[in-house]
Formats: structure tokens, sequence, C-alpha cells
């Protein structure tokens, strides 16, 4: 199983010269999305099917979430779960910086300091999770996964 | 990108008051931009520059962000607020501002607390 961690010491590894090169600090900032992408990939797979790791079932919810998808849906979780807020927040930056890191052919914006401080941002923005209650990480796990009911269909089979 | 002039006066002083409750002091400056992102959807910006050394409490920022993100609840004319804080390099005291090897070997060693 890919582990976050790993992917995040890369991230800080290829920012971390003085003289990083710009095409280690677009890689440093996709891998530090990706690092967390994973993570919460990990985090709905883990919360619907605990002790499945691995499975097929597993690697099929693991392998559920679109990005722009979790980026709304965590702004939604927000709304209800105030202790993840600074994250939800947080994670829509942190995609936009990916997609330009990735796709951006203009000069990269982001200087060493940047980079490195964003890591920091992000790492610390992520332990919102470990703060979260068992009907917490349910809560947000279903949600990530689950597209939200419009009011209509609600009220249409109701 | 243009600035929204209207959005706000009160807007810039409710996220300087949250700054100042964490920072002790108001921020050099905040703009708040209408923008769109990279996929080409509007997103409000809200930009804040800090001296360097400030910039370097993550764990206060991130409060920061927090009391932030109730703040824009409670604004639903806001797009997508993203709230940004950016370093004055060139205000900070010599070298202080900018990060040494160090501070990257810290940012592994956070990193290695981690919970799986």
């Amino acid at each position: 199983v890919i582990d976050y961690r790993d992917l995040l010491i890369v991230a800080a590894q290829l920012a971390g010269p003085q003289d990083a090169t710009e095409a280690a600090l677009r890689r440093s900032v996709s891998t530090l999305y990706y690092a967390y992408f994973h993570r919460l990939m990990r985090f709905v797979a883990d919360g619907i099917a605990p002790g499945a790791s691995g499975s097929p079932g597993w690697v099929k919810l693991y392998r559920f979430l679109e990005h722009r998808q979790t980026r709304d849906r965590l702004t939604s979780i927000g709304k209800t779960v105030p202790a993840l807020r600074p994250f939800s927040q947080h994670f829509a930056r942190l995609l936009e910086e990916r997609q330009r890191a990735d796709y951006d052919p203009a000069a990269f914006s982001l200087t060493r300091e940047d980079v490195l401080r964003l890591i920091r941002e992000t790492i610390d923005a992520g332990t919102a999770f470990d703060a979260l209650t068992k009907d917490e990480r349910f809560e947000v796990a279903v949600t990530l996964l689950l597209p939200e009911r419009k009011k209509d269909d609600l009220q249409r089979k109701s | 990108m243009a600035s929204i002039k209207q959005a706000d006066s009160s807007l810039v002083s409710e996220i300087d008051a949250i700054i100042k409750q964490y920072l002790g002091k108001k921020s050099r400056r905040i703009e708040v931009v209408a923008d769109t992102n990279f996929d080409g959807e509007s997103v409000t910006r809200i930009e804040v520059d800090l001296d360097a050394e400030e910039t370097h409490d993550v764990s206060r920022l991130n409060r920061i962000r927090q009391d932030a993100a109730q703040l824009f609840l409670d604004r639903p004319e806001l797009i997508a607020p993203q709230l940004i804080f950016r370093a004055n390099m060139k205000a900070s005291l010599s070298g202080k501002g900018h990060l040494s090897d160090s501070d990257v070997s810290d940012i592994i060693k956070m990193i290695e607390k981690l919970p799986a």
C-alpha cells in the first residue's frame, strides 16, 4: 500500500536543496498533493471497509475518488465537521497549485521557500484528520464517497 | 483579476482581527481578489502578506485559517474563498526569513512522526 508519508518525504527532498530547480519544485508540489490525495483515498477505503486493506473491494473504494469532486465534497464537509475546515480550505489551494505545477507552461510562481512552507502548512492542516471522532471519520469517508442527494430527488422518493 | 472593492473593508477588518488575535499584530497587507482557478472556475483569493518569520509558524496560520473558514461560511457571496499567506522576504531580518537545511530536516522529522 502506498504510504503518504513516503511521498511527503520525497516532496521535502525535492524542494530541500538551496539550488532546487524549477522542475524539482514543480515535482515537489505535485508529489505533495498526491501524498494527501493518497491519504484521502486510504481514509475512505479504511473508513468504509476497515480491515479489508488490499482486497479487490477495498482497492475499488481506494480508487473511487476524483480530484475536483473530492475538493468540492471536502468543502461541503467543512460546513458540518468544523475540525476539518482548515484542511478542506487548504486542499482547494493544493489542488490548484498541483495543476499549475503539472500543466502550466508559464514560469512557476512558487519559490523554494513557498514550496517548503506549503509542505509545512499541508502537514499541519492534515493533522485535522487525527482529531476526528470515530463517527466523524465515518461521516467524512461516506461523504467523500457518495454524491449528495438533491432536494428534488429526496422529495420525489418520499 | 479585479480587486473586490466593496467586499470589502469589513471583511479585511475581520480577517485582520483574527490575525491580530493569533499573531499579536495586523498583517502587512490583505487583498481580496476575484479570480479564476486553473480550471477557469471563479474563486475568491484572500491574500495576506506577513513577515517571513511569521509564516514559519504554520500551526498558528492554520488556527487563523480555521477561524477564517467560519467567517467565510457566514459570507456566501465569497465564491470558493482561499486564504493564502505570503511571506515578505525583503522585510525579514537577515536570513531569518529564509528556510535553511535544518528547516528541511525539521520538516522530515515532522513527517516521520505522522500517523499512517
